[in-house]
């Protein structure tokens, strides 16, 4: 029992080792774009020795990240989450390959975390118009009579016909919380066909490593600290992973000295309260999207309960307190700032 | 010693410490990087002495960057939502303020002295 113990604790840690053995041309160097899309600012940074190449496969990222955008979008009218919206309640959409497999993904996260993840709280979401920046605290009634449209159990794949439906007349799906993560991962499989080595795809914060840097070392990524803006709460060197981080200082409005932000609970259709910011590392950044709200919905408790279940996840909650917890995998690899 | 000596001492003296504060300040200087639509619009010095306010244009209007006592934040901004402007001060290398509807972008870059303040990006 404490050999198989300590094994886990060894491949816990050497999960997190940050391992750089590719090796590189002298001429090797770090290209670097940036673009807006996604409503956010996506920056693209791979190593490469030739940079007319690294140019090309950065483009190539970005069209797809533009794609899924396109096909995710609830704003743009021709996407397919509007098309599912709008039809819910009647009829099942076509999608592509890579929206179905999102669409999967996200349910398998709402499943995962009892529907502390749920891409159906959207419309409630709405009611607070944190989009327009401004925010309202919504009527109580209003949000009441929304909630029964929140349900993950509402959207029905069909693989074999590769269909999307909201079984439920007014329920609509919102993959604001899942599409830049999953653009992010399908922007790193991008970058990884074109051949090249190493690099970051960053979507405001969501970030994904693959390979290390020139001189094999690993990248460096800070946390954001939850309460003062122009500050890392940690950093840790991390390659071949996703690390996301969710918190309540993105989207928010104070009403009454209460801070009412984006992350709502899906059961009751307000902020969830437990947790100033949750970081997930994790194999996917679709995974750490999901995975990061969820938790935070969960609150610090049950939280780091289920990430410490889950094989190849670690975290760290920011506790409505400012108390940090870190998941047993993760704690010799960050550095405090 | 005569006094030529004392004088050519006294002076190296002064050279070296003033090479020791110029290269220390070199090491801490970090740049504030504003861009608009991908464009580099204007590059400031963080740690200026004087207060700064930089306005530029993005397609919705005038973007107004304050710059004070190594800090700098997005004071004004035309866009609808204020995200930009609510996301407050940064003065961190690496650290970003995005306005997207406005496509204006500041940068904190520099201060490569010590490796152990780089980032190679924040999750935020």
């Amino acid at each position: 029992m404490r050999g198989a113990l300590a094994l886990a604790f060894a491949s816990a840690v050497l999960w997190l080792i940050p391992s750089c053995k590719l090796p590189f041309t002298q001429s090797a160097r770090v290209y670097q774009r940036e673009r807006f899309l996604m409503g956010t600012l996506v920056s693209i940074s791979v190593v490469s020795d030739q940079k007319d190449r690294a140019m090309t496969a950065m483009d190539q990222a970005f069209s797809v990240l533009q794609d899924i955008e396109n096909q995710a979008s609830k704003r743009i009218l021709t996407s397919l989450t509007s098309k599912i919206n709008r039809a819910a309640g009647q009829n099942g959409i076509p999608v592509s390959s890579p929206f179905l497999e999102m669409i999967a993904k996200s349910l398998e996260c709402s499943k995962m975390t009892h529907g502390a993840f749920d891409v159906t709280v959207g419309p409630v979401t709405e009611l607070y118009h944190f989009e327009d920046g401004q925010g309202v605290l919504p009527d109580p009634e209003a949000i009441r009579q929304l909630l029964p449209l929140v349900d993950y159990r509402n959207i029905r794949i069909d693989k074999e016909l590769r269909t999307v439906m909201l079984t439920m007349a007014g329920t609509g799906i919102d993959l604001g919380g899942v599409a830049k993560g999953f653009g992010v991962d399908q922007a790193v499989k991008s970058l990884q066909e074109s051949g090249l080595p190493a690099g970051i795809v960053n979507a405001g914060g969501d970030i994904r490593l693959f390979g290390c840097k020139p001189g094999q070392k690993p990248w460096v990524i800070g946390i954001q600290h939850p309460r003062q803006s122009d500050k890392v709460i940690a950093s840790l060197e991390i390659t071949d992973k996703s690390i996301v981080t969710s918190g309540d200082y993105e989207r928010f409005f104070i009403q009454d000295n209460v801070r009412y932000h984006h992350i709502l609970d899906p059961a009751t259709g307000l902020p969830a309260r437990g947790c100033q910011s949750v970081t997930i590392v994790s194999e996917t950044a679709l995974f750490g999207d999901a995975l990061s709200t969820g938790v935070f919905v969960l609150g610090p408790e049950k939280g780091i309960a289920l990430i410490e279940s889950l094989p190849g996840v670690e975290g760290l909650i920011i506790d409505q307190e400012g108390k940090p917890t870190v998941s047993s995998g993760l704690r010799s690899s960050l550095v405090w700032r | 010693m005569t006094l030529g000596d004392k004088v050519l001492i006294f002076l190296l003296i002064l050279i070296n410490l003033g090479s020791v504060f110029f290269l220390g300040r070199m090491g801490k200087s970090k740049q504030v990087i504003i861009q608009v639509d991908q464009k580099v619009v204007g590059i400031y010095d963080l740690h200026a002495p004087a207060a700064r306010r930089v306005v530029v244009q993005g397609p919705l209007g005038d973007s107004e960057v304050e710059i004070q006592g190594g800090k700098v934040r997005m004071l004004r901004s035309a866009c609808p939502g204020k995200t930009c402007q609510k996301a407050g001060w940064i003065s961190g290398q690496g650290q970003i303020i995005c306005c997207v509807p406005n496509k204006v972008l500041i940068r904190i870059s520099g201060d490569e002295s010590d490796p152990s303040l780089h980032l190679d990006g924040i999750a935020q």
